[in-house]
């Protein structure tokens, strides 16, 4: 039993990976500019990844994963809202590595299995079957875009990186009501379109799961990633989702610094710090992407959300490099954790070779950096050859690739740092 | 490799003072006093010394923490001493793995030794205060 003590960093305690060394820092920066500008120089001039989608309707939810999915959640909530009052309840590791870190390798893997997962989808399916109302009272505004995803994503990642509350029981439980409360009202309310452009996990899952290979809408069918990658769908608060996922990942590598913690930082201080972050990385990005000539208002208008997708690649690795042995050591931890809430697992232990083999976990944070930035870059210059204008081509892409780079060699700096 | 750890370190804390330069202009008495009276880690590679160890003097008022944010080299398995005189009742958390909480009453002073027995960066925390008092990096 884990003792009950206030936890600190990421909402759940324990030890944090060391800086990666020097020369692995140096390789992986290097090599990102290099294949950055081979790929600039040398590749395609023609678009090779943009395909129309597929006109197919997406298949329907399947039973038995909703089901899986409703048993998941009794587990996850009744060990968060029943189990001990203190941070040793296993609920919160289940939410903070679980459900937000888990969420992207099983996004990678299986797809958008969310949509079939979600609990919260199969209560509006219910109650729209019971109201006769299965695609809710309202329509979905469509100037709303993600942006309510967006919002939602915020909560939750200050909730675990700047919260004081974010290692308190009694704080993660009335996060998780409030938005158990707001995400049935809303899919109630507006049908399932809330889930897919205003549900925080759902729309996370859906962003990730366009670089699944083996996936495509939701049924197994291996493809290439960067021809599904630029369908997702372009909407209001797109480059702002993306922002807040890559922006608080950076500020939670920042926030473990000597030169942030000698501060002492006041809750209103790291939130300030973390919204600085996140548009840091929105305004870059919107001003990379719109730095073209040739192009007219409207067209210029229109760059960010159609470039936006190249981001995700880079969400997907600095996630990963970041939280790797959070996910594989803490997430082992919290399986454990859960499994003795009902009598299971009492013999099992936890598997640390990633922290004690730094330099291999080292390596594999670079590779998933590297490999994140390799991918976004070629697909950035494919929607490049597409949206830009032929004598702009390659000077209009210069200031996003410039700009990923950046972006690179920030994360790889902060890996490398703290 | 220790030359390149130490260029590491080096290059590190240089960028690192930059950041503090530029982010600067917040209050000019907090310039960084290493109060910590650890052995200096001068065995790096060498086999560590279980019988010295590391000890670090922790001092805890209303305000904050001395020091506060400071990184303190420790090997793998060496023991680690945190002497903590406090003004104010509080609890020093290590977040180890199991983690270790020490409780201070005001005028006291409580030593604990413990050890980290895997590599990694491990906080140390003043509940009350908030503040992140160390960052222990361990290291084999």
């Amino acid at each position: 039993m884990l003792p009950a003590i206030q936890l600190p960093a990421h909402g759940v305690g324990g030890a944090t990976d060391l800086p990666i060394p020097y020369a692995y820092a140096v390789v992986g920066a290097a090599w990102a500019l290099a294949i950055s500008f081979a790929v600039l120089a040398f590749a395609w001039k023609e678009p090779r990844l943009q395909r129309p989608e597929p006109d197919v309707a997406e298949p329907p939810r399947r039973p038995w994963l909703a089901f899986v999915g409703l048993l998941l959640t009794a587990w996850f909530l009744g060990t968060l809202f029943l189990g001990p009052d203190d941070a040793g309840n296993p609920g919160l590791a289940s939410i903070y590595i679980l459900v937000w870190v888990g969420l992207v390798p099983l996004a990678l893997l299986a797809g958008h299995v969310w949509k079939d997962l979600s609990p919260w989808r199969s209560i509006q399916w219910l109650v729209g079957r019971i109201t006769k109302r299965p695609d809710g009272f309202v329509t979905y505004p469509e100037r709303w875009g993600y942006w309510p995803a967006a919002i939602g994503l915020f909560g939750f990642v200050w909730l675990e990186l700047v919260s004081p509350g974010a290692g308190d029981v009694a704080t993660v439980r009335t996060w998780v009501a409030a938005y158990v409360v707001l995400t049935i009202v809303g899919g109630v309310v507006l049908g399932p379109r809330w889930y897919d452009r205003g549900d925080p996990f759902d729309v996370y899952s859906s962003f990730v799961a366009r670089l699944a290979p083996l996936v495509e809408r939701r049924r197994f069918s291996p493809h290439n990633p960067l021809v599904s990658l630029p369908h997702l769908p372009i909407r209001g608060g797109l480059v702002v989702v993306i922002a807040v996922l890559l922006g608080s990942t950076a500020f939670d590598s920042f926030s473990a610094s000597s030169v942030w913690q000698r501060t002492n930082p006041s809750t209103l201080a790291s939130t300030g710090m973390l919204v600085l972050f996140c548009a840091v990385v929105a305004t870059a990005f919107w001003l990379a992407s719109r730095a073209t000539g040739g192009v007219s208002r409207e067209e210029r208008r229109a760059l960010p959300g159609e470039t936006a997708h190249t981001l995700v690649p880079i969400v997907v690795g600095y996630m990963f490099a970041h939280y790797l042995s959070y996910l594989l050591e803490g997430g082992q931890r919290a399986v454990i954790g859960l499994l003795q809430q009902i009598g299971l697992g009492d013999d099992l232990t936890v598997s640390y070779f990633l922290s004690e083999h730094p330099d291999v976990l080292a390596i594999y944070k670079v590779m998933f950096v590297v490999a994140g930035h390799v991918v976004a870059v070629v697909a950035a210059h494919d929607i490049a050859l597409t949206v830009l204008p032929k004598a702009h081509r390659l000077t209009g892409q210069l200031a996003m690739l410039v700009l990923m780079v950046a972006y690179t060699f920030g994360g790889i700096y902060l890996l490398f740092s703290v | 490799m220790t030359a390149k750890r130490r260029l590491a370190l080096t290059t590190a804390a240089l960028a690192l003072t930059l950041t503090a330069a530029c982010g600067g202009g917040d209050e000019p008495e907090s310039t960084p006093s290493p109060q910590t009276t650890s052995t200096p880690s001068a065995t790096g590679d060498a086999t560590p010394e279980p019988a010295e160890g590391v000890r670090v003097e922790v001092t805890i008022t209303a305000d904050g923490t001395t020091p506060t944010g400071d990184r303190v080299d420790v090997g793998v398995g060496e023991p680690v001493t945190l002497v903590v005189t406090s003004e104010i009742t509080d609890e020093v958390h290590v977040h180890s793995d199991p983690e270790v909480s020490i409780d201070v009453t005001p005028g006291q002073t409580v030593e604990r030794t413990f050890t980290i027995d895997r590599p990694g960066q491990v906080a140390v925390e003043s509940h009350e205060t908030g503040a992140t008092i160390l960052q222990l990096v361990v290291q084999s």
